[in-house]
């Protein structure tokens, strides 16, 4: 019969179910997670270049998310400009490509090369290369303007859709590429400390994205830092450049002598509108600096400004895609003594009291 | 060709009314009263055209930053007509009392009496008011299309003429320039309604002056704010406004583009002498 039970004690009930055997544990069909050395382990050398690769690749993202999550505000902006909001709004794709890349980087970095961090970061690589050899293609047949930014890197690097394309060709296709070779499968997959730092990176960095447009760090995120002279701060090209790209010092080459105060925003902003009575007493002052406002607001918002407001200072029209670097939230201001700047301010500039000039922003440096 | 509307209204009566305000102001300025401080610093501007009864009438406007209002010098009006913006305001002043300085800007005197005219109506396309009992209006002036020479460029946008004596050109480039033997023609791509070239067109009309004789000859050809799409930018690569592009003998050999601007008697020099790279797309 099935029911008998060859293991039931002796003596007991015939009326009560012998207990059942205790069969042998079977192992589960997976491979374990530290394998006795089952693969053959690779060369050294090869296994030093492949975690150079690894290595350089890490280091490239994680620069790359600094770069983004100092102006999450820009890269959500290019995040949009690139169309790839369609199904969550450009800030949320924002942080969630920060986490992804950050994870990635900070594993690559550790030297964790298995297929769950390379494959990703290898369609992360197709995507970069992707974007910008569209925004490249776009560009060369004049379907948006050369200067267009290419937001790889944020603000902190300046390139050209073909120099983008091809920097990031060499700087994650290279690296990527060595971070294959030596990979040594014995090494246990999800390695617990490294696996566990990348996690928090990956949580890391979105948070710091979040908080980073509160945080003081506008001369380190952007181009407008104090030090840096007008001919410095250009778009679509190279500082000094002959042709194609546009530099300050010639959009608005009165900033380039003397002492100058600087507004950079929106002529939509209330708090510029608000602005305009002190500005213009400011700028009305006996050797006070000459103010100016740069912006990217088009000549029939600048004429309303004009009229509605009264501004007695300058109101010079700048390139969006030269003013977007300088910036990570408007309004920005900043000091220029002969060309070059001086101070920089979040926000409208501190203007002295009316009768004292101990205070005044634009005074000459020391 | 000129496809501007402005053409038509700078006619006889134009002139006429300048010889007249000449002849008054330099009295004026000859009564050595002060300048008010605050209304004063008026440059001509040709950013708006004046509008009474529907139809562009003469007029000489000038705006003064620092005083953040506009003034009408016009035949329309019994007395100039001065539009405060911020305070959104019209007022006449006597005629006597506006003073023309010898680099054609204009202070208002000191003891300059304002009469109110009401308030303004600021509308997207500019701000219409009432003066002497007369309604008119300030619009954007249209843009200068086609090619032109340099007076008319600068009857059009006359505040380039200020800009235009103020730049001093590298006299060594000018000189290498002069000795030029081959034909050579700058012809400029620009924008009336562009507030770069508003900084950047006079160093071209400065030098045009200074090489005036010599055998590079200059054209002053003014595009649309939408010339991306328009075929004389299109034929030519114009990618933006203002390029200048050098021919010799009919044939492109480079352009003036961007920095090129800064000193384009020397970018001129480096192109003719073969220095400067062969010519990008502007």
């Amino acid at each position: 019969m099935p029911s008998h039970d060859a293991s039931a004690t002796p003596g007991s009930s015939p009326t009560a179910r012998p207990p059942q055997a205790l069969r042998p544990l079977r192992p589960l069909p997976l491979r374990p997670l530290s394998p006795a050395h089952s693969y053959p382990r690779p060369s050294a050398p090869r296994r030093w270049l492949g975690a150079l690769g690894g290595c350089l690749l890490g280091g490239v993202l994680l620069v790359a998310v600094w770069g983004k999550a100092l102006d999450p505000a820009g890269f959500a902006q290019q995040i949009h400009a690139d169309g790839l909001d369609r199904l969550l709004p450009a800030g949320a794709v924002a942080l969630a490509a920060l986490a992804l890349e950050a994870g990635l980087g900070m594993a690559l970095l550790l030297g964790v090369r298995r297929s769950w961090v390379l494959a990703p970061a290898t369609v992360l690589t197709a995507c970069f290369l992707l974007l910008n050899g569209r925004t490249w293609w776009l560009a060369a047949h004049g379907r948006v303007g050369g200067a267009a930014g290419c937001g790889c890197f944020g603000n902190l690097v300046q390139r050209t859709p073909a120099e983008a394309f091809w920097q990031d060709l060499a700087l994650l296709v290279v690296p990527l590429a060595l971070a294959f070779l030596g990979r040594d499968r014995n090494l246990p997959r999800l390695p617990p400390v490294r696996t566990a730092v990348a996690a928090v990176c990956a949580v890391a960095a979105p948070v710091f994205a979040w908080r980073a447009p509160e945080l003081p760090l506008d001369d380190l995120a952007t181009r407008l830092k104090p030090g840096v002279t007008l001919s410095e701060l250009c778009a679509g090209g190279g500082a000094g450049e002959r042709g194609g790209g546009v530099c300050l010092d010639t959009v608005a080459p009165d900033l380039g002598h003397g002492n100058q105060l600087v507004v950079l925003d929106d002529l939509d902003d209330a708090a510029l509108a608000r602005a305009v009575a002190g500005l213009n007493a400011y700028a009305d002052r006996p050797g006070a600096a000459v103010v100016t406002v740069l912006t990217a607001s088009d000549a029939q918002r600048q004429r309303l400004f004009f009229w509605r407001w009264g501004p007695s200072f300058k109101i010079v029209e700048a390139p969006a895609e030269l003013l977007r670097p300088l910036y990570r939230r408007l309004p920005r201001s900043f000091a220029v003594q002969d060309g070059r700047v001086t101070a920089t301010f979040p926000g409208l500039p501190p203007l002295p009291a009316a009768r004292r000039n101990d205070n005044d922003p634009a005074r000459p440096q020391r | 060709m000129n496809d501007s509307p402005l053409s038509t209204r700078r006619g006889t009566s134009g002139v006429a009314l300048v010889l007249a305000l000449t002849l008054a102001l330099t009295t004026v300025a000859a009564r050595r009263v002060p300048a008010d401080n605050v209304l004063r610093d008026f440059q001509r501007t040709g950013d708006y055209v004046l509008v009474v009864n529907g139809k562009a009438a003469a007029a000489e406007i000038y705006q003064s930053q620092r005083a953040a209002a506009t003034l009408i010098i016009s035949s329309t009006f019994p007395s100039p007509v001065l539009l405060s913006a911020g305070s959104g305001s019209a007022a006449t002043v006597n005629l006597m009392k506006v003073n023309k300085k010898p680099d054609g800007s204009i202070d208002l005197l000191a003891d300059a009496v304002l009469a109110p005219q009401g308030a303004l109506d600021i509308t997207d396309e500019g701000v219409r008011f009432k003066a002497d009992g007369i309604s008119a209006a300030l619009v954007t002036a249209p843009p200068l299309l086609g090619s032109h020479r340099a007076d008319e460029v600068t009857a059009h946008n006359p505040e380039y003429v200020p800009r235009a004596v103020a730049y001093v050109p590298n006299p060594q480039a000018v000189a290498a320039l002069k000795r030029e033997k081959r034909q050579v023609t700058v012809r400029i791509f620009f924008g009336s309604w562009c507030p770069h070239c508003r900084e950047l067109v006079p160093h071209a009309i400065k030098l045009e002056q200074l090489l005036k004789g010599s055998r590079i000859q200059f054209e002053y050809f003014g595009l649309s704010p939408h010339f991306g799409t328009e075929s004389p930018a299109r034929q030519y690569d114009i990618k933006a406004v203002p390029t200048g592009i050098v021919f010799i003998a009919g044939k492109q050999v480079g352009r003036i583009t961007s920095t090129g601007w800064t000193s384009p008697e020397s970018t001129l020099v480096d192109i003719l002498s073969g220095k400067a790279p062969p010519p990008d797309n502007g």
